[in-house]
């Protein structure tokens, strides 16, 4: 079987020849590394310098008018794709994040209304910068937002993807993403608790924004899908390791509608779409079946109460499970015999029937190229029917 | 308990504010004192809210929401608080320690407090150590208000006791500990003068502490 029929094979729940690989990396000591390259200097690695963050705390705006870290950015993703045909997964979660702005040498803003702390890794190297809140306090700070680059944003989205699809497209199988979904692009440029607040003083204002964000999202299926990739991530963090952030009935009534408009649309253009999210998921698995979710990504095995053996019999063949796959230890610190076990354990356990593509659950700086080659041939000995 | 007590707990547990306000106005026209309205009404709504939480029927949100139920009600029973003995007793720092951000209930302390004759200087939630020292040298406070709700919070209570001893203020002022995760034998146990379990307590605890008569 090629990368596109055991894929296919798997998504679809039939048993391909053995069990596919995914990457969700996006950390660029990885990229790099697995490419055999240097990891390039980008302008923030100048930021611990005094001088020069004066110099950026003035300069900023200056900075993102003439493009900012963008060109870093698209480079970066495409660098990527690259490193992780090179690494030979079968699929890769292609994410599109130029959302990035600089705010200061410490902080950067995003063009939905979030502010983040810019951090690096041990070795210096820029890493997804960490939300630290919103920039809104009321519903017309939202509103009298500039919307013009998240307006164009889809559009940018389907240009580079095309850019990916055409140079890796026939190499590697691509879900095409989007940074944010729908609760998390309502929520938190807001922060959490004036969200929960609006949700109680100004609710009939969350459904416009959910509405807005929905339509908006629809335009980022259509990025993915046009582009040519062949299935789709939507990811949207709402579980803590203990549980899900929102009431799963009240998660329901606010976005549910609008998740089965976006699945609808994803499936009308011939595509699958998987829904990420971190955390422990268990309450909300009957949910994303009945929003129309083919698979689910991450099933973080370290959350609590997640256990990929049970969710398989709580969710059967209804929904594919991609990720899960330990990083706090095994693939960061652990032996080429802790990989091999744990790929054949989980494969053991949710591999039966298909339905299952194995890869890190989340992306981190600590997890070791050389532990994920060892996953890659660990999951190419996990073959059909699994023992 | 009076029938409009339990109208006040059950609109916590409801997230309904308007509906709360009315049972917390029908408390104070049929003479119940705003502490009492609090202990008794708003406290015992939140108790629940949190045992709910506990079952896994309420989630994050929900705290929030009661939560913020709380401070809708607390901003009707402010002035409800006798304020014309305000400063006279000495001063009082109030702190939510690190790693934790629940005030609601400090809040009502500081309120308390401060309606009975203390100078109240809240130094807010997820407060450092060292924060409370300087403004213990800064202020001269004779007394200190620690809350803590989150069980994994405890070291940063033993940071605050340590960072005190070290700078020599230790036996300049005297410590009182309370929220729901606190008791009297971690008072004891981390050295402190007093534990409260109530804000309706706290007045006559740090009178106590400071000898005022
Ligand atoms: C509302 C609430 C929240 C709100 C807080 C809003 C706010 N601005 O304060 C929000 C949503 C933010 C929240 C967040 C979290 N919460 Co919370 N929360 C609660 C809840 C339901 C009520 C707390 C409250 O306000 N009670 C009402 C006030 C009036 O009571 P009080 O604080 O105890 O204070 C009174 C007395 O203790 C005393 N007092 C207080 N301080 C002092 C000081 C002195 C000197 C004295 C004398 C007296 C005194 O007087 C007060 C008035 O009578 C409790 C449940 C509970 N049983 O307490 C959970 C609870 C405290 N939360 C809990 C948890 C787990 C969390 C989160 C970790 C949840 C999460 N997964 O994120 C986060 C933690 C965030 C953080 N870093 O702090 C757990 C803590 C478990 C534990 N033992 O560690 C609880 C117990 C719920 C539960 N049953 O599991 N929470």
């Amino acid at each position: 079987m090629d990368k596109f029929e055991r894929m296919n094979c798997a998504l679809e729940h039939r048993e391909p020849d053995r069990v596919p690989t995914i990457s969700c990396m996006d950390v660029q000591n990885y990229v790099y590394e697995a490419l055999g390259e240097q990891v390039p200097k980008d302008i923030t690695q100048y930021f611990g310098n005094r001088i020069v963050a004066k110099l950026v705390d003035v300069a900023a705006p200056l900075i993102n008018k003439f493009g900012g870290l963008e060109k870093d950015f698209l480079n970066f993703f495409i660098k990527k794709v690259e490193a992780d045909v090179k690494m030979g997964f079968d699929s890769v979660w292609d994410m599109y994040a130029e959302i990035f702005r600089l705010k200061d040498s410490g902080r950067m803003y995003d063009i939905f209304g979030r502010l983040y702390q810019i951090v690096y890794d041990d070795a210096g190297n820029l890493l997804t910068p960490a939300y630290m809140g919103g920039l809104f306090e009321t519903p017309d700070d939202w509103k009298s937002w500039n919307k013009k680059q998240w307006e164009q944003h889809p559009e940018k989205m389907f240009k580079h993807n095309l850019e990916i699809n055409k140079r890796f497209g026939k190499d590697i199988y691509i879900f095409g993403s989007h940074l944010y979904g729908l609760f998390e692009q309502t929520w938190q440029p807001f922060g959490f608790e004036k969200f929960v607040r609006l949700i109680r003083k100004e609710k009939s204002f969350i459904e416009d924004v959910i509405e807005y964000n929905k339509n908006w999202y629809l335009r980022c299926v259509d990025a993915s899908a046009d582009a040519g990739f062949p299935a789709i991530i939507y990811s949207d963090d709402m579980a803590f390791k203990n549980g899900p952030m929102l009431n799963p009935k009240m998660m329901d009534s606010l976005f549910g509608a609008a998740y089965k408009e976006i699945t609808d649309h994803a499936h009308k253009k011939g595509r699958k779409i998987i829904i990420h999210t971190d955390g422990n998921t268990r309450l909300l698995l009957e949910y994303f079946i009945k929003w129309g979710f083919d698979g689910h990504h991450s099933i973080e095995p370290n959350a609590d109460n997640v256990d990929i053996g049970e969710f398989r019999d709580i969710a059967g063949h209804r929904l594919s499970f991609l990720g899960h796959l330990d990083i706090t230890h095994i693939l960061s610190f652990g032996t080429r015999e802790e990989v091999y076990e744990h790929v054949q354990d989980v494969s053991r356990k949710a591999g039966k029937g298909g339905g299952l593509i194995l890869g890190p659950c989340n992306s981190h700086y600590e997890i070791k190229v050389q532990n994920l080659r060892w996953m890659i041939e660990a999951c190419k000995e996990m073959t059909y029917p699994i023992q | 308990m009076h029938e409009a007590l339990q109208k006040a707990a059950r609109a916590i547990v409801d997230f309904n504010s308007d509906a709360c306000i009315e049972a917390v106005n029908q408390c104070l026209d049929s003479g119940i004192p705003a502490w009492e309205v609090v202990n008794e009404g708003l406290s015992v709504g939140m108790k629940e809210v949190g045992q709910l939480f506990e079952k896994g029927e309420y989630f994050l949100a929900e705290l929030v929401m009661a939560g913020d139920v709380m401070k809708d009600v607390m901003k009707v029973l402010e002035g409800k608080f006798d304020k014309s003995q305000k400063g006279r007793k000495g001063k009082v720092i109030l702190a939510t320690i690190k790693g934790d951000v629940h005030d609601l209930g400090k809040n009502i302390v500081g309120m308390m407090l401060s309606a009975s004759g203390f100078d109240v200087i809240d130094l807010g939630t997820d407060v450092d150590a060292e924060v409370i020292v300087d403004s213990v040298k800064k202020t001269g406070a004779g007394g200190v208000g620690l809350t803590m709700l989150l069980t994994t919070a405890v070291g940063s209570m033993k940071e605050v006791a340590d960072a005190l001893i070290e700078a020599g203020l230790r036996d300049k002022v005297k410590i009182a500990i309370g929220g729901a995760s606190t008791s009297e034998k971690l008072a004891k146990d981390l050295g402190f003068d007093a534990y409260g379990d109530s804000a309706a307590k706290a007045a006559s605890i740090f009178e106590k502490l400071l000898e005022i008569s």
